[in-house]
């Protein structure tokens, strides 16, 4: 064990004589949050999944029903998943985050609107969420303002200025008087500002402890971004350990009484450590200046460092199949694009056919992104359970791939 | 004399072809034993099976007593290889591609200090310990190369090729360390295609040409083994289908015809060579110039295989 840390130490060594590329691996992840936030920020709502609405109704009456079917509609059913619960079974949901948005409709809402009287809607946020409770949020504060423009239209037929008796019509002068009102209110700001329904009150309800995302965009992508980071950073890095090969410098450890799998273990924790550290600084970068929010420091750790096992793995494999750096090179951009794209570090799989989510299940890619939306609570991940098997299997692709690199590597040390 | 290395037999096959067709040979404590040989010869090949990195097809091969296979971190204890590329880590200074070493070679902690620095002074790189190989000339790297391979003081010493592609100067620097190992007592075996330096350097020396061995003794025994005899190198317009047909009381032998180069091998050059002249002007061909040569290992090389050691 003394020598194994020996190596490495020399390992880790090489590694920081060399910042520049280091740093300039941290920077492509850097710029791919800033091209996604372009592209992605503002106006990204295409294509978003369904969101769980709780829906309390105290009220149980006419409007109450028209807001409930309103949003049950078939053109807002592909995006709303509502479902109505009584207020227990709201909080008890609430609080394990399994839905985005609760609207709590009070009681005598009918009744109360149609007598002009002040009106709350509660709407309660999942803050661990970012878009989808927003989004919400906005539909719900349309509906309502709709509800307060009717209801100033319909304020003087129902004060009785017009009175709709079964045998008297109205005059032309009332309709008159009505047209304008209704122009009046879709036409003029201030006239609409008086009679918009401002009594919508929005509030937080979220498990545990607070939290606010500072950034809509990056808690949907920072999962990719981290893993693509850690894709990138642990192939890049692994030219040096085939390098090291077909420089002869292995086959020379390989001629001493050390055994064949210890020089090659030192290069790769060297190589996991160099990505896994580097990636943290990724992520304190993402949290501090983006706000992400990735979750439980210690497990979100763990993940890096499984993650990265896994794919340096991966990566001295595909070293071991490859004639020579450059191959090597070509290799690991087809396969990091493919792996990256599946596994959903370019775009949430979330936006993707089912097929492709299905396969995100199947490769270290997707177990890794999976992780980390596990870890930063994404209620459209799936359930929080499954981060432990997912670690279970990026660290068997981490030894497993590891084991045959270095079998496929001494064969190759001999044509040296 | 203890023997260091024992090859015996060994065969290593890939596919149809033999790379090595039954090797045998030895080297003792304190002797430098040279595998001559062309490119393709099968001596990195023989070397790659003593290190223990390419199982042989047959045979055995034993190191210090250890075979590299069954019992490969003793026998790798005691073996030191400089293959014939210089494999050191360039972003790493002398002084630490040396005690990389001693950690790969489990030399005791303790002693790496020592080690590293006599070292050091031995190969003449003392001075340039703190700086980065990449830094150094090609004849330094070189030093240092053999000197990574010295760290744990191996009993015997693979050298390939080693004093390949380097300068004057350093090839000297090289040959002194190499014969002052031996004096040491270690066992030295090298693969060259160099006639010099396998004469220069190596008590025993070793033909080998298509994985076979073909011819084995003191560089002194294998030269007498051609006789006293001289070698007429002819140049002008000779090709191998048709050489001249020389006079047979002249007992002349006709050691290879290449165009434009007839080698010819007898028993006095002085009074041979105007009747070799007269018998290729006989012939049709013209001699544009005669060199008058002495026997070499090369000359044994073209006479058991027919083709030069660079061809």
């Amino acid at each position: 064990m003394a020598r194994f840390t020996d190596l490495l130490v020399f390992e880790l060594k090489r590694r920081l004589r060399d910042p520049v590329s280091l740093v300039t691996w941290l920077a492509i992840p850097f710029f791919m949050v800033a091209v996604m936030v372009l592209v992605f920020g503002p106006g990204g709502t295409n294509g978003l999944p369904q969101m769980k609405v709780l829906l309390v109704d105290h009220d149980d009456g006419l409007l109450s029903r028209a807001l409930s079917s309103a949003l049950d509609s078939p053109q807002l059913a592909e995006y709303f998943d509502v479902r109505k619960v009584d207020e227990k079974t709201a909080k008890h949901e609430m609080d394990r985050g399994r839905a985005s948005l609760l609207v709590v409709i009070p009681e005598g809402f009918t009744k109360g609107f149609f007598d002009n009287a002040p009106l709350t809607i509660q709407v309660f946020r999942n803050p661990q969420e970012s878009i989808l409770p927003q989004i919400g949020e906005e539909v719900v504060t349309f509906l309502a303002d709709s509800g307060g423009l009717l209801r100033a239209v319909l304020q003087p037929l129902t004060a009785g200025v017009i009175d709709l008796g079964a045998d008297q019509r109205p005059t032309l002068a009332q309709i008159t008087d009505l047209s304008s009102r209704i122009y009046k209110l879709f036409d003029d700001p201030a006239a609409r500002n008086l009679t918009a329904f401002d009594h919508l009150k929005v509030e937080e309800r979220h498990p545990g402890e607070k939290k606010v995302s500072r950034s809509d965009v990056v808690g949907w992508f920072a999962p990719g971004i981290v893993a693509l980071a850690l894709l990138f950073l642990t192939n890049g890095q692994s030219q040096e350990v085939q390098e090291d090969l077909i420089s002869g410098r292995l086959a020379r450890a390989w001629t001493s009484a050390t055994p064949p799998a210890v020089p090659v273990a030192a290069k790769y924790v060297a190589l996991v450590l160099a990505a896994s550290v580097n990636t943290m600084f990724l992520v304190a970068a993402l949290a501090g200046v983006l706000g992400w929010r990735p979750g439980n420091p210690a497990l979100v750790a763990a993940q890096i460092v499984a993650t990265a096992a896994a794919f340096s793995g991966l990566a001295l494999l595909l070293r071991s199949l490859t004639r020579n750096p450059e191959a090597g090179g070509a290799a690991a951009s087809g396969v990091m694009v493919g792996l990256g794209f599946l596994g959903g570090c370019f775009v949430p799989t979330i936006f993707l056919p089912s097929f492709v989510q299905t396969a995100a299940d199947l490769i270290p890619t997707g177990w890794a992104v999976k992780g980390f939306l596990i870890l930063e609570g994404a209620t459209w991940a799936g359930a929080g359970g499954g981060f432990g098997w997912r670690i279970a299997a990026l660290l068997a692709t981490a030894v497993a791939s590891f084991l045959i690199a270095v079998r496929l590597m001494r064969r190759k040390a001999v044509a040296v | 004399m203890k023997r260091l290395l024992e090859v015996s037999n060994l065969v290593k096959t890939y596919g149809e072809r033999r790379a090595v067709d039954g090797l045998s040979f030895d080297v003792g404590e304190g002797e430098i034993y040279g595998l001559l040989g062309p490119n393709g010869a099968g001596k990195t090949t023989a070397i790659k099976v003593v290190t223990g990195l390419l199982p042989p097809t047959s045979g055995s091969v034993k190191v210090a007593g250890f075979d590299p296979f069954a019992e490969p971190l003793k026998a790798k204890a005691q073996l030191g290889w400089v293959g014939q590329e210089t494999s050191l880590y360039e972003d790493l200074t002398a002084d630490e591609n040396l005690r990389l070493a001693c950690a790969l070679t489990r030399v005791p902690r303790s002693e790496v200090r020592s080690r590293v620095a006599e070292l050091l002074e031995a190969i003449g790189l003392a001075d340039r310990a703190r700086e980065r190989v990449s830094s150094f000339s090609g004849g330094m790297k070189r030093r240092l190369h053999l000197a990574v391979a010295l760290v744990h003081r191996p009993k015997l010493l693979l050298l390939d090729e080693p004093l390949v592609g380097v300068d004057p100067q350093a090839r000297a620097h090289l040959t002194e360390v190499i014969e002052r190992l031996a004096r040491e007592g270690h066992a030295v075996l090298l693969t060259t295609h160099d006639m010099d330096d396998a004469q220069r350097l190596c008590g025993r020396v070793g033909i080998i040409d298509h994985g076979k061995l073909l011819a084995e003794g003191t560089v002194d025994g294998l030269q007498a083994s051609l006789g006293e005899r001289d070698l007429l190198r002819l140049d002008g317009d000779f090709d191998e289908s048709s050489p001249p047909a020389l006079p047979p009381e002249l007992g002349a032998e006709i050691l290879s015809a290449h165009p434009g180069e007839l080698l010819v091998s007898v028993d006095s050059g002085s009074e041979a060579l105007p009747r070799v002249l007269a018998a290729a002007e006989a012939g049709g061909r013209s001699v544009t110039r005669v060199t008058l040569e002495r026997p070499t290992l090369e000359t044994l090389f073209l006479k058991l295989t027919g083709r030069e050691l660079r061809d």
